[in-house]
Parts: structure tokens; sequence; C-alpha cells
């Protein structure tokens, strides 16, 4: 059985990164997955590759990077991906200026091209959204993308690299380590072996279960999230935009966005998406009821009535699909890229909670430095699983306050 | 045996030909087909295509096609506007 260097579990747009950046780097890559490429978080997202929403700072700075290494990253790669830098806006209601400003200000420090604009330049520019809005957030280098045909395509480019191969259907069970408690490799449901120098998981909010295999707790718990899909249909917003609130049922050090507690609880905020085929996304939901994917009427009773506060003109596009999926959260909004202390050669690449789109080309470069020892483009102390360590694993009940 | 430019999902024109490569690069179920080519994304969701989705995979795959998954049902059924699925569209400025 011939050893590989690096094996990456899961093929979500986050494995599908670490392993296409390591392939690159000349490295003999496996990347592995139980289904199909696409089948946790990344079938389930929307394609943003935002820094808008970011808390201004590290994580800022940190998807702008990815913003910049993503526009490489798509000229490299084949296949249609609906790459369009059409720039976001975070859509401000009165009482919220003085945040929002603040939230603009701290962005543009931290080297985002990022302005507040009033409400009639916010109404040009988006004729439908609601006249009683009081202004808007707008950065310029936000983008969108197909996230599953970012991924297909990163996997087609692994597998034309020599000695490099993406294994799906392949059910990883455990991590191997040799006696000196190096990792070696990992078992398959099969009982088959594959051996390889460094192991990355990159499985989302499944990372916990395989860390588990080398008594390791990993604080990611599933944050699940609905989202409505329109019919194709005329232009509703020209690009992605979303309530200012939706920080406040991301972050819990903003202020509360004032709609009735039931939609506070289920964390509600509007988004509204262009896709590159002609229907829109509609948005948004954030909770913690465990590993549950199936969309609730509830939900989407409520997500529908919040969007219509900010676009009351659509009542009447029709809406054919909803769907949910469950983001990776991390207790401080940070993922996790870091080596496991203890086992040397494992990796972890997960907790990217709504970002994984946004952070995933900084997160395989990231990776690939870390494993080949290198300076790395920007400090990965923050992302370190280690920071973890001492505090006691969140309990569910303490999980639903949030 | 489809041809491969016979079209399989009408609303999304995706060709029997496009469903193989899918199912070549990994695709084993009617969600990873759909996922890797928008078929069952369009208007009537998979009702007329899904049968022939399940086909192709059996073909391909020698799998048996009663236990391959199938697309997970989801509301809203039928085409809703936004103002029903809010409910009371009095109180649409909740």
């Amino acid at each position: 059985m011939p050893g590989f260097d690096v094996l990456v579990v899961g093929a979500g747009v986050i494995g599908a990164a670490c392993a296409y950046y390591a392939a690159r780097e000349g490295l003999h890559v496996c990347l592995l997955d139980r289904e199909d490429a696409t089948s946790g978080a990344t079938r389930a997202c929307d394609g943003d590759v935002l820094a808008i929403g970011q808390a201004p700072g590290y994580k800022s700075r940190m998807a702008r990077v990815s913003q910049e290494l993503l526009s490489e990253l798509v000229s490299s790669l084949d296949g249609d991906l609906d790459y369009k830098l059409r720039g976001s806006g975070l859509v401000v209601e009165e009482g919220q200026e003085e945040f929002a400003l603040d939230w603009a200000k701290r962005l543009e420090e931290s080297g985002l091209p990022v302005r507040y604009i009033g409400r009639d330049d916010a109404l040009r520019s988006e004729p439908l959204l609601a006249d009683d809005v009081a202004g808007m957030v707008e950065c310029d280098s936000d983008s969108s993308l197909n996230p599953m045909e970012l991924t297909y395509s990163m996997i087609r480019s692994i597998r034309r690299t020599p000695r490099c191969e993406a294994r799906l259907q392949n059910d990883v069970v455990r991590i191997l380590r040799s006696g000196r408690g190096q990792a070696v490799g990992v078992e398959l449901a099969s009982g088959d072996r594959v051996l390889g120098g460094v192991v990355v998981i990159a499985c989302g909010v499944w990372t916990p279960r395989l860390l588990a295999t080398v008594g390791r707790e990993v604080p990611i718990h599933p944050r699940k999230g609905h989202l409505l899909v329109s019919e194709r249909t005329s232009v509703m917003a020209r690009r992605k935009l979303m309530e200012f609130g939706y920080l406040a049922a991301k972050y819990d050090d903003m202020p509360p966005i004032d709609v009735p507690d039931e939609m506070q609880r289920l964390g509600i905020a509007m988004v509204i998406e262009p896709t590159g085929h002609g229907n829109f996304l509609l948005g948004s939901s954030r909770e913690f009821v465990g590993f549950d994917t199936a969309s609730n009427p509830w939900v989407l009773e409520l997500m529908s009535r919040r969007v219509l506060r900010f676009f009351p003109s659509l009542a009447r596009v029709r809406m054919i699909r909803s769907y949910a999926g469950l983001r990776p959260y991390t207790p401080d909004g940070m993922p996790i890229v870091s080596p496991v202390e203890g086992t040397e050669g494992l990796f972890v690449a997960a907790g990217h909670e709504g970002s994984g789109v946004a952070l995933a080309p900084i997160t395989g470069r990231l990776v690939s430095e870390m494993i080949l020892n290198r300076a790395t483009t920007i400090p990965v102390e923050p992302l370190a699983l280690g920071r973890f360590s001492g505090t006691s694993p969140i309990s569910t009940a303490e999980l639903k306050e949030v | 045996m489809i041809d491969d430019d016979v079209i399989i999902c009408r609303c999304e024109e995706i060709t029997a030909g496009e469903i193989r490569k899918a199912i070549g690069e990994g695709a084993r179920d009617v969600p990873s087909v759909k996922r890797r080519t928008r078929s069952g994304m369009g208007l009537c969701q998979g009702r007329s295509c899904e049968r022939l989705v399940l086909r192709l995979l059996c073909e391909e795959t020698d799998a048996n096609g009663e236990l391959l998954r199938r697309d997970r049902v989801r509301g809203p059924l039928l085409p809703v506007s936004l103002g029903d699925l809010a409910g009371d569209s009095t109180d649409a400025g909740v």
C-alpha cells in the first residue's frame, strides 16, 4: 500500500482547499470523504465571499487576504464558478446608524474598501429596498461564486496532479498513530487503511468525532441555518445584501435587532443574494438544534416576514425550495486551523461557521505552510486549537442561550 | 440506453451525458447528482427527472435504485409566493 505525504479528510470546500494547496506544493495528497464531495455545510450554504460581516481586525484581514487568494485561485481552475465581484451591502435601519458607522470605520481601518452611504444613495443603488431604511454599509471587494463548483474544480485539479487522489465514498472512522504518538494514516469503515505522514481533519461539524479517536475534544457545534430559493426572476437585488442586524444574530457583543422574541431566538435576519442562474437565495436563521437539517415551516415563515420588511415588493415572487444545513460553530467565532498537540502530523481545519467559502483559500494556504514548516501568510496563533484548552466543553443547554 | 444528448431535467435542461459525467466524478445518489448538475433544481423540483436520474445511477454504478438516496422532501412543495409563506400579509412588516 503506497503511503501519501498528506491525507485530508472531508471533501467540503475547506478540505478541498487544503488538499488543493498541498498538491500545488508538490506534496502527494489523498482527499477522502465518506460521501460525494460537498455533502456537508458546502451543499447548504450560499455563495458569499464576504469580508463585510467579519469582525473588524484579525478576522476581517483574514477574509481580505482570502479574497485576494481566491481571485488567483479562480483564474487557475477550470469549471464555471460563476465568480462575480459584485460587492455587498449591510442594510441599516433607523437606530442602528451609530453602530453601523463605527463598524464601517473599523472595517475601513483594517484595510477593506468599505463606506457608509445614506438612505437616498442606498435606494438609488437598490431600488426595491423599503424606503424607510436609514442607509447602507458597502464593501467593494466582496464577491460571490458557486461554492460546490469551486470544490469540484479543486478536486478535478487534485486528480490531474501526479500521485494525488480524491477517494470519495471512503468513510474514515479513525486516525491511526504510531507508538510514538505520530499520525501515520487513517482507518476506513471497510477496515482498510490509508497511510500518510500528515493527516488533516476538515470535517466541519463532524470534526469532533474523528478527533475523539485520538482523545482530543474540539469545541465545534452544529449551528443550523435555513435558506429559501426563489424561482428565476428579474433582479430583486444587485448584489448580496444583509440587514445590519445580521451581525447581532452572529455576534454576541452587538445590540439585538428590534424584532419579536421568537425571531431573536431563531436568529432571524434578512439576507438576499442573486445566484448565477437567476434564482435568488433568501434567509436567514441561526439556531442550535443538534444535527437536525429538516426545513422548519415556522422558521421559513418568520424569514419570509423579515425579508418582506426590507423588500415589501417581493410579496408575489414565488419560492420553489428551502434547504437547511449545519454551520460549524466555535465559541469565539474563529475557525480552528491548527496542529493538534500531542499527535505529531495531525492538523485540524474546521469551525468556520458561516464563512467557510470566504476563508477556504487562506485556510488551504495556511495548512500547507504549517505542514511545510514555513512562515505563514498571516499569524496563526488566533486559530490555534490550544486556545480552548482548559475550558470545559459547552453544554447544549448553554448553547441554546447564545 | 439513453443517448448522451437526451435532456433528462427539462427545467434546467440537463442532459444524460452531463449526469453520466457527474456520476463519473463521484455522484452516487440523487442529491449528489443534483449538486453537480442542477438536475432537479428547477421549477418542478425533480418531479419529472428523478426517476430518470435514478435509472442512470443504476446503469452506471450497478446500484439498486430502491436503496439509493432520493432528494429530501422540503417545503414549499409547490411554488408559493413570499407573501403567502409569510402568513398574514397585513403582518408582513414584522
